[in-house]
C-alpha cells in the first residue's frame, strides 16, 4: 500500500504539472498536429524546475516543498496568461485535441511508468556502479536550503557538475512528498515514461504531417518509442541466441565484440542468467593502444541505461532533448500570415529581421524565450548535448526563414536566411548563457580541447553490431529522399569532397605534427610504442588502411544526406506542394545530425581525464541512437507503406531493420528480469533500504544523523574512491558534506581546479583517523569546520581504527552515538 | 429590495437601508447601531487585553518572539532557533518593535496582536446586514478561539484579520454600486490579500476559501461589471504590499523566503509525525467544549440557508459557499497534522451560518404579544432551565452517580419544552419561534462567553484548557529572577554572570526568552564532557539543564534547584476506566456490572464532565522542570 501511495503521489504530481503547462504547450506548439500535448508534462517539469532553481539561486526561496508548490502555481499562472487569447477559440474548436491520441499518450506513459516502477521496486538499491554518486547529488540538493547546492563529497564547495537532472528529480520529490531515496527510483521510472511518450509524439507528428492516418501515425510513433527506449543493439540479440544454444559462432566472429562468445554461457534460460551478461552490449566497440591492449569504449543506449539504473545526466536529459527536437520541428513548420510577412522588396534591416523572427514563433518573443530556455537547459542537463541540438534548431530556423521569404515572393536566397538563422542561434546561445548564469558561475569543466583519433578507426563489424538497424534505415531514408528530390552532381561531389577531404586532411596534418614535431611530443609520450617499432606514423597508416570501412560508410551516408539537404534549399523546391516534404526534410536533418555524431569520433575526440575516445563515443553515440530511432521509425513507417516499383528497396531494408529492432526487445525484458533477480525479494522504492540488512549499525547511525544533525553539518568519513560503494555512505544518503568523498570523480568534475580545492584533505583524514594527536585533531576540526566524525566499518578498515586509537577522538570530542561498530563524535 | 447594512460602512448605507423609516427613527437607529458596535469593540478589547501578561510566553510564542527580539536588538546567537520561526517578517518587526517598547514584560509581544484583532469584529460581517451583522460582530468579539489567537503572540491573529478583511473586500467589490467604490474595495482587497499571503502558514488555509468566494460570487457577474474595476493597478498594489510585507518594509530582503516557508509549514500538516500531534477527535471535543452556540445554531443556519429561507438575494449560493468552506475545514481536521490553527477555519463559517438564522427570525412579528406575557415566559423558562442546570451541576460535582438528579433535570427540561409548546399554541408559532430563538441565543452566547473566559482567563495548573499542548507556568519567571539575584551577588550586575544552558536538542525557545536579558549565555548540546570554560577562572558558570541531565557526571560538584517551566496536558490525559481489578473478578455478574458502572461514572465520565463544564482536573498535570545548578561552596 505504501508503495502504491508513493507511486500515485508521484503520478498525480506529474499530471498536475502537465495540466498546469498544458495551455502554454497548446499555444506554443500550434504548428504540430498534436499541438504538443505529449510534451506538456516535459515542458511543465522544465518550467517548474527552472523557475524554482532561478528563485533559489537568487535567494528568494529555500529548497522546500512550499517553494516548489508556489513555483508550480506560478507556472500555472504563466501558462494561463500565455494562452488567454486562445480560450474562446479553443472553446469553439471541437477538434483542438484528438481524444484518441490523448488516450494513447496517457496509456503509454502510465504503462511505461508503472512497468519501470515495478522493475525499480525489485532492484532499488543504490549500492553499485555510480548510484551512490547520483544519490549524493540528490541529497546534497535537498539538504542545501540556500544557493548554491553544496557538494557533499567536498565540504565547503558547491556542486561542480551538470546537476539539473538531479534538481528535477529532487524537486518532483519535494512536490510529491518523497525523500531522495524514493525519488531516485520513482523518478527514473517516470523519466522512462517521458522518454517513450516524447519519442512517440515526434514521429506521430511527422507522420500526420506526411498525410498518414491516425492508426498509421500511431503505429509509427510506437515503433519510434520501441526503437529509442526498448530496443537494443545487435549484440543484445546475439547474447540471447547464444544462451539458447543457437550456433551463431560465425556471426559472433564477424562482429568481433570483445569477450563474446568466450565469456558468455549457454544457459537455455530465456533471461540468460542472473549475471551482468547485458553489460557487454554497451561495450561492443573496442579500441586498442599501440601495444594492442584493450581500451574501454562505452556505447550505451537507453535500454541498457535503464537496466543499469543509474540516474546519470545523459539519461535524465533525454526527455528534454526530445522537447527541443519537438520545438525544432514546430519551428520548421512555422508559417507567417501574409499580414505579418515583411514586404518582398527592400533591404533586410535589423528591424525587419526581428519582426520576421517574432512572427515565426507562436507567442512571439515569449516563444523564443521558451526555446532559449529549453535548449539552454541542455547545457545544464548534459552539456555535451547542447551544440548538437543548437545546430538542429538553427537548421530548422534556416529553412523556416528561407521558405517564408520565398512564400512572400522574396528571392533573397540562402545566404540571408543562413545569416539570420545563425545570428538568431547566437542570440539564443547568449540568452541561454544568461538564463543559466548562476550555474556557470559555480561550474568547472574537465574538457580541454580536442584530440585527433589517429590510431583507432572503428571496426565496421563492431559499428554494425551497434547500429546495423539504424544504418539500414538511414540507407532507406536516403533512397526515399533521393527519389523525391535528387541532388545535383556538383552538390554531391562538393559535399563529398568536404566530408572526406576535411577529416583526412586533418588526420594527415595531425599525424605529421604528432609524429615529427615537438608540439606533438606530449601526445607521443602518452602512446607507448612496442619494442622494435620505428615510429607512430606506420601504426597510423596500418590501422587506417586496415579498417577504413566505417569511415567510408559513414562518409558516404553523411555526404548523401547533406547533399539532399542542400538540394532542398534550391528555389525550385516547393515545400507546400507535398505534405510529406517538410517532415521528410526534418527526418533528413535528424539523420544528418545523427550520422555526424557517429562520424566525428572517427577522426576526433574530446580531451578529458580519460585520454581516450571512451567518453566522446559514449555521449555522441547516445544522442545518435535517439536521432536514428526517430528518423528511422519515420522512414520505416513511410517505406513499409509502399512496395511497388523502386519503393521495394527501402521497404526491404526497413523490414530487415524492424525485424532486428523487434527481435532486440528481448534484451530489455531478459535484462530487467536478470537484474531484478527474477522480480524476487522484497519490493521497495527506497534506494537505501538494502543497508538495513547489509549493515544495520550504519543504517541506524544514518537515521540518527538525519534526525539529529543539520543539513549543513560537516560529517567526516573516510576518503572514498571511485565506485567504492561501501564508502561515503553517510554523505551519499544524508547529503551532509564530508571532507573528501570519491576523489576520482571530484577530479573529473573539477579538472585543474581540483588540486587546489582538495589540498590537505586526505592528510587531515589520515591525522583524524589514524595517527594525529588530540591537539592536532582539535586544530583540524577547527580548520575544516568539522561538526561530527563518523567511525564505521569503512573507516576502521581504511585507517585501522581501533578502540584504543579512538581514545584520541574521545579526548577532544563528545561521543554522541554508538551502535555496534559505529560511533559518532561531535565537536565541542 | 432590502439592502444589506455593511458593518464597516456607515452613513450612506445605513440611510439607504432604512429609506422608508421616518427621519427621527432613522437617526436614532444609526446612533444605536454605532453605539452597539462601539460596545462590541470595547468588549473585544476587554476580552483580549484582560490579564494579557499573566502567563509567560509559551513555546509557540517564544519561538517567534526570541528571534524577533534578537533581530530587533541587533544580536545574533549561533544556535538560536530562528529556523523555527515561521512568521513573516512584518510579524517579527511588530514583535521586535513592541518588544523594545516593553522589553521586561513577558506579555510584551501580545498587545500587537490584541490591537489588530480588536478591530476585527467590525470587518467580520460579510454582508449579513442588520441584526445578523451585529450578532456576528458580537460573536467575533467573544468567540473563544478568536480571542485565544488575539491574545497569542503568533501570526494567526493577523491571518484571521486579513482573511476576513479580504472576504469583506471581495463582497463589497461585488455589491458596490459605482466605480469609485469598486476600485476602492479592489485595492483594499489587493493589499489585504498580499498581507494575508505573508502573514503565516494559516493563511494558506484561507486562500482556497477566497478562491471559492471569487468563483461563486464574483466570477458569475457579467464581464461588463468586472471591467469597472481597476485590475492592473490593483495588481500593482498587491505586488507592492506583498513585497513590503515579505521584506519587512524592505529591511530584510532575504525574508521573502518566509512566504514559501509558510507554505511548507502548512503542507506539513498533511504528514504524520510533524509538528503538533493532536488526536483525531480533538477538534470535535473543542467544538463541543468551547462553542455551544455554533454547535446548535451553526447547522440550523446552514439548513435555513440551504432551504432558501435566508436573505433572498443570496439564494442558496451562500449555503453552498459556507458548506464547501466547512468541508474544507473538516478535511484539514482529518489530516494527521491537525492543530488549533484549523479551528477558526471551521468556526467562522459556522458563525456566519448561525447568525443567518436571526435575520429571518428578527422579521417575525410579535406585536400582538404583550410585554407581560413575554416576561413571564422568559422568567419561567429561565427558572426551569436554571434549575435543571443546578441539578446537573450537582450531579457532576458529586462523585456518585445519582439517577434522581438526572431524572429531575430531565423533568425540568421537559417542562420547559412543554411551556414553549403551550406558548406556541397560545400565541402563535411565529412569536414562539422568535422568542425561543433569541432566548437560546442569549443563553448560548452566555455559555460561549463563559467558555471564552475559561479558555483565556482561567487556565491554571489544575484548570488546564487543553488548547495548547504546552503551557508555560508563571513560576518560570522565578528562574530569571533568581539568576539575577545570584549575578548581582557575584558581579554586581544582574545580567553579567555566565550561564550555560545544556539541552539535548536545539535551545528551548521558552528558556531563550526567559534568559534573553542576560549577556553571557552559552547554549550547549548534551551530552557534554566538560562544561567549565577556562575563560572564567574565578566563578564557575551557572548551569541550566533539563531534568534528564540531573545525574550527569559533569554536574557532580554542583547544587541544583528546580523550577517548573511548563506543563503539558491534553484531553486524553483525563482518566480512563481501569481494567477489572483481580479482587473484583470473583464477584457475581450483576454486582460486578453495578460496580463497573459506578467506577465508570466516578473514574471516567464524571472527570470528563467536570472538565467540560469547569475545566477542573483532579490529577495535577505533569510539570516539566529545569534545574539551575550553581557550584557548591567547596568548588
Amino acid at each position: 500500500m505504501q508503495m502504491l501511495g508513493q507511486f500515485l503521489a508521484w503520478y498525480i504530481v506529474v499530471m498536475l504539472i502537465g495540466l498546469a503547462a498544458l495551455p502554454l504547450t497548446l499555444r506554443l506548439f500550434e504548428n504540430l498536429p498534436d499541438r504538443g500535448y505529449a510534451f506538456a508534462r516535459i515542458l511543465g517539469i522544465l518550467l517548474t524546475g527552472y523557475l524554482f532553481w532561478l528563485a533559489y539561486s537568487f535567494g528568494l526561496v529555500r529548497f522546500e516543498p512550499g517553494a516548489a508548490w508556489l513555483v508550480l502555481l506560478a507556472v500555472l499562472g504563466i501558462s494561463v496568461l500565455a494562452a488567454r487569447k486562445q480560450w474562446s477559440a479553443w472553446r469553439t474548436a471541437r477538434a483542438t485535441i484528438n481524444w484518441r491520441y490523448v488516450l494513447v499518450v496517457e496509456l503509454l506513459f502510465l504503462l511505461a511508468f508503472a512497468a519501470w516502477a515495478t522493475v525499480r521496486a525489485y532492484d532499488p538499491a543504490a549500492n553499485h556502479t555510480e548510484k551512490p554518486m547520483d544519490l549524493m547529488f540528490m541529497n546534497s540538493i535537498r539538504g542545501s536550503a540556500i544557493y548554491p547546492p553544496q557538494d557533499a563529497w567536498l565540504s565547503g564547495q558547491p556542486i561542480s557538475y551538470y546537476y539539473f537532472g538531479y534538481w528535477m528529480l529532487t524537486t518532483l520529490g519535494q512536490l510529491s512528498g518523497q525523500p531522495p531515496e524514493i525519488a531516485y527510483n520513482l523518478g527514473q521510472a517516470c523519466w522512462y515514461g517521458l522518454l517513450l511518450t516524447g519519442s512517440f509524439a515526434i514521429v506521430y507528428n511527422l507522420l500526420r504531417l506526411a498525410g498518414r492516418r491516425f492508426n498509421v501515425a500511431a503505429a509509427g510513433g510506437l515503433l519510434s518509442a520501441v526503437m529509442v527506449g526498448v530496443a537494443a543493439n545487435v549484440q543484445g540479440i546475439l547474447e540471447w541466441l547464444y544462451a539458447m544454444g543457437v550456433p551463431i559462432g560465425p556471426i559472433a566472429a564477424f562482429f568481433q565484440v570483445p569477450g563474446f562468445p568466450q565469456e558468455a554461457a549457454v544457459t537455455g534460460k530465456w533471461y540468460i542468467d542472473s549475471g551482468w551478461w547485458w553489460w557487454r552490449s554497451s561495450r561492443v566497440i573496442e579500441d586498442l593502444d599501440l601495444m594492442g591492449n584493450h581500451i574501454e569504449v562505452i556505447d550505451e543506449f537507453p535500454a541498457f541505461s535503464y537496466i543499469l539504473g543509474d540516474n546519470h545526466p545523459h539519461v535524465l536529459a533525454m526527455p528534454f532533448v526530445l522537447l527541443v527536437i519537438a520545438l525544432a520541428l514546430n519551428l520548421l513548420l512555422a508559417r507567417v500570415s501574409r499580414a505579418q510577412s515583411a514586404p518582398a522588396s527592400g533591404s533586410v534591416t535589423a528591424q525587419r529581421a526581428f519582426a520576421r523572427l517574432h512572427a515565426l514563433m507562436p507567442l512571439g518573443w515569449g516563444g523564443w524565450l521558451v526555446l532559449a530556455l529549453a535548449t539552454g537547459a541542455l547545457l545544464f542537463f548534459n552539456t555535451w548535448d547542447y551544440p548538437f541540438y543548437w545546430l538542429l534548431i538553427v537548421a530548422a530556423l534556416f529553412f523556416a526563414l528561407l521558405w517564408e521569404w520565398r512564400r512572400s515572393g522574396d528571392q533573397r536566397g540562402v545566404a540571408w536566411a543562413l545569416g539570420l538563422a545563425v545570428a538568431a542561434g547566437v542570440g539564443m546561445a547568449v540568452a541561454a548563457w544568461l538564463l543559466y548564469l548562476p550555474y556557470f558561475l559555480t561550474a568547472q569543466s574537465q574538457a580541454r580541447g580536442i584530440i585527433p583519433n589517429l590510431f583507432n578507426p572503428t571496426k565496421l563489424p563492431q559499428f554494425l553490431a551497434m547500429f546495423a538497424a539504424a544504418m539500414l534505415l538511414m540507407g532507406a531514408l536516403v533512397w526515399l529522399a533521393w527519389r523525391e528530390v535528387r541532388p545535383k552532381l556538383v552538390q554531391l561531389v562538393g559535399v563529398g569532397a568536404v566530408v572526406f577531404g576535411a577529416p583526412i586532411l586533418f588526420l594527415l596534418v595531425s599525424g605529421f605534427i604528432v609524429a615529427n614535431t615537438e608540439a606533438g611530443a606530449e601526445m607521443r609520450a602518452g602512446m607507448a610504442l612496442p619494442d622494435g617499432a620505428q615510429g607512430h606514423a606506420p601504426f597510423m597508416l596500418e590501422r587506417w588502411l586496415g579498417q577504413p570501412f566505417t569511415f567510408l560508410l559513414l562518409g558516404v551516408l553523411v555526404a548523401c544526406v547533406l547533399a539532399l539537404i542542400w538540394r532542398r534549399t534550391a528555389p525550385d523546391v516547393d515545400f507546400d506542394a507535398s505534405p510529406a516534404a517538410r517532415p521528410l526534410l526534418f527526418a533528413l536533418l535528424m539523420a544528418a545530425l545523427g550520422l555526424g555524431l557517429v562520424f566525428a569520433p572517427e577522426f576526433v575526440f574530446l580531451r578529458d581525464n580519460f585520454g581516450s575516445r571512451m567518453n566522446t563515443i559514449f555521449k555522441f553515440y547516445y544522442q545518435a541512437w535517439l536521432l536514428f530511432g526517430l528518423a528511422g521509425a519515420y522512414t520505416a513507417t513511410i517505406a513499409l507503406g509502399g512496395w511497388r516499383g523502386w519503393r521495394i528497396g527501402p521497404a526491404i531494408m526497413s523490414t530487415i531493420a524492424v525485424v532486428l529492432v523487434l527481435a532486440s526487445t528481448v534484451y530489455i525484458l531478459a535484462g530487467a528480469y536478470a537484474k531484478t533477480g527474477g522480480l524476487s525479494g522484497e519490493a521497495t522504492f527506497d534506494a537505501t533500504a538494502y543497508l538495513a540488512a547489509a549493515s544495520p549499525d550504519e543504517m541506524t547511525a544514518i537515521q540518527w544523523l538525519r534526525a539529529n544533525t543539520r543539513p549543513d553539518d560537516v560529517i567526516v568519513e573516510a576518503k572514498g574512491g571511485s565506485y567504492r560503494v561501501n564508502m561515503n555512505r553517510v554523505s551519499s544518503m544524508t547529503g551532509r558534506p564530508t571532507l573528501l568523498g570519491w576523489d576520482g570523480h571530484e577530479s573529473q568534475w573539477r579538472g585543474v581546479a581540483y588540486g587546489k580545492m582538495a589540498a590537505g584533505r586526505a592528510e587531515a583524514l589520515e591525522a583524524i583517523y589514524r595517527a594525529g594527536a588530540p591537539e592536532q585533531i582539535e586544530a583540524l576540526v577547527d580548520q575544516w569546520g568539522i561538526d561530527y566524525v563518523f567511525v564505521g566499518p569503512a573507516e576502521r578498515t581504511a585507517y585501522g581504527v581501533t578502540p584504543s586509537s579512538e581514545e584520541r577522538l574521545r579526548r577532544v570530542m563528545d561521543l554522541v552515538f554508538e551502535s555496534g561498530a559505529v560511533t559518532i563524535y561531535r565537536a565541542r | 429590495m432590502s439592502e444589506q447594512v455593511a458593518v464597516l460602512e456607515t452613513g450612506a448605507r445605513g440611510v439607504g437601508a432604512q429609506a422608508s423609516a421616518p427621519p427621527d427613527t432613522q437617526v436614532q437607529w444609526l446612533s444605536l447601531e454605532h453605539a452597539a458596535y462601539a460596545a462590541v469593540m470595547v468588549a473585544a478589547a476587554i476580552m483580549r487585553f484582560a490579564n494579557l501578561g499573566w502567563a509567560p510566553l509559551n513555546s509557540l510564542e517564544a519561538a517567534h518572539a526570541w528571534p524577533a527580539w534578537l533581530a530587533g536588538s541587533g544580536q545574533h546567537v549561533v544556535n538560536a532557533p530562528s529556523r523555527r520561526a515561521r512568521c513573516f517578517t512584518e510579524c517579527n518587526r511588530c514583535c521586535s518593535l513592541s518588544g523594545r517598547m516593553a522589553s521586561s514584560g513577558h506579555g510584551s509581544f501580545r498587545p500587537s496582536w490584541a490591537c489588530c484583532w480588536s478591530a476585527c469584529p467590525g470587518s467580520g460581517a460579510v454582508g449579513s446586514g442588520g441584526i445578523p451583522a451585529l450578532l456576528l460582530a458580537v460573536f467575533f468579539a467573544v468567540d473563544p478561539w478568536l480571542v485565544v489567537f488575539g491574545r497569542t503572540a503568533d501570526s494567526t491573529g493577523l491571518t484571521l484579520f486579513f482573511a476576513l478583511l479580504s472576504l469583506t473586500a471581495l463582497w463589497r467589490w461585488r455589491t458596490a454600486t459605482n466605480r469609485a467604490a469598486r476600485v476602492g474595495w479592489e485595492r483594499i482587497g489587493a493589499v489585504s490579500l498580499a498581507f494575508l499571503v505573508v502573514s503565516g502558514p494559516t493563511a494558506w488555509s484561507f486562500i482556497p476559501v477566497l478562491l471559492l468566494m471569487f468563483f461563486l460570487f464574483v466570477w458569475p457577474i457579467t464581464a461588463e461589471d468586472r471591467r469597472t474595476g481597476a485590475l492592473p493597478s490593483s495588481l500593482l498594489w498587491f505586488a507592492g504590499a506583498l513585497l513590503l510585507g515579505a521584506t519587512g518594509f524592505l529591511m530584510r530582503p532575504e525574508a521573502t523566503r518566509a512566504v514559501a516557508g509558510s507554505l511548507t509549514a502548512w503542507l506539513e500538516q498533511a504528514r504524520p509525525g510533524t509538528g503538533m500531534a493532536y488526536p483525531f477527535w480533538w477538534p470535535w471535543v473543542r467544538l463541543v467544549a468551547d462553542q455551544p452556540f455554533l454547535v446548535i445554531f451553526g447547522p440550523i443556519g446552514l439548513l435555513v440557508l440551504a432551504l432558501g429561507k435566508g436573505e433572498p438575494r443570496h439564494g442558496r449560493r451562500l449555503a453552498l459557499f459556507l458548506g464547501v468552506w466547512l468541508l474544507w475545514a473538516v478535511a484539514l481536521m482529518l489530516l494527521p497534522g491537525r492543530s488549533p490553527f484549523v479551528l477558526p477555519l471551521a468556526g467562522i463559517p459556522l458563525a456566519i451560518a448561525a447568525v443567518s438564522v436571526f435575520g429571518p427570525l428578527s422579521k417575525l412579528h410579535i406585536d400582538h404579544i404583550s410585554g407581560l406575557e413575554i416576561t413571564i415566559l422568559i422568567v419561567v423558562t429561565t427558572i426551569l432551565l436554571g434549575s435543571s442546570a443546578v441539578w446537573l451541576a450537582k450531579l457532576v460535582e458529586s462523585g456518585v452517580f445519582s439517577s434522581e438528579a438526572i431524572l429531575a433535570a430531565a423533568i425540568l427540561l421537559g417542562l420547559m419544552f412543554v411551556v414553549w409548546i403551550a406558548f406556541g399554541f397560545w400565541a402563535g408559532w411565529e412569536p414562539a419561534l422568535k422568542l425561543v430563538g433569541f432566548f437560546f441565543l442569549a443563553v448560548l452566547l452566555a455559555l460561549t462567553i463563559h467558555s471564552s473566559w475559561l479558555l483565556n482567563q482561567e487556565t491554571r495548573l489544575m484548570r488546564p484548557s487543553g488548547f495548547w499542548q504546552e503551557t508555560t507556568l508563571p513560576e518560570a519567571r522565578l528562574l530569571a529572577q533568581d539568576i539575577q539575584r545570584i549575578s548581582s551577588m557575584r558581579t554586581g550586575d544582574p545580567t553579567q554572570t555566565e550561564i550555560q544552558v545544556i539541552t539535548p536538542d536545539d535551545p528551548d525557545p521558552v528558556l531563550c526568552w526567559l534568559l534573553r536579558d542576560f549577556r553571557n549565555v552559552l547554549w550547549l548540546r548534551a551530552p557534554r564532557s566538560s562544561t567549565v570554560l577556562t575563560d572564567y577562572p574565578n566563578d564557575q558558570p551557572l548551569i541550566v539543564t533539563g531534568a534528564e541531565l540531573a545525574g550527569d557526571p559533569v554536574l557532580a560538584n554542583y547544587l541544583g534547584s528546580n523550577y517548573g517551566i511548563r506543563t503539558a496536558w491534553s484531553i486524553d490525559q483525563l482518566p480512563a476506566l481501569p481494567p477489572v481489578a483481580p479482587d473484583q473478578q470473583g464477584l457475581p455478574q450483576e454486582e460486578l456490572e453495578r460496580l463497573r458502572a459506578q467506577q465508570a461514572w466516578s473514574l471516567s465520565t464524571q472527570p470528563r464532565l467536570e472538565w467540560l463544564l469547569y475545566r477542573n482536573v483532579k490529577n495535577s498535570p505533569v510539570v516539566a522542570p529545569v534545574t539551575l545548578w550553581a557550584a557548591s561552596a567547596g568548588n
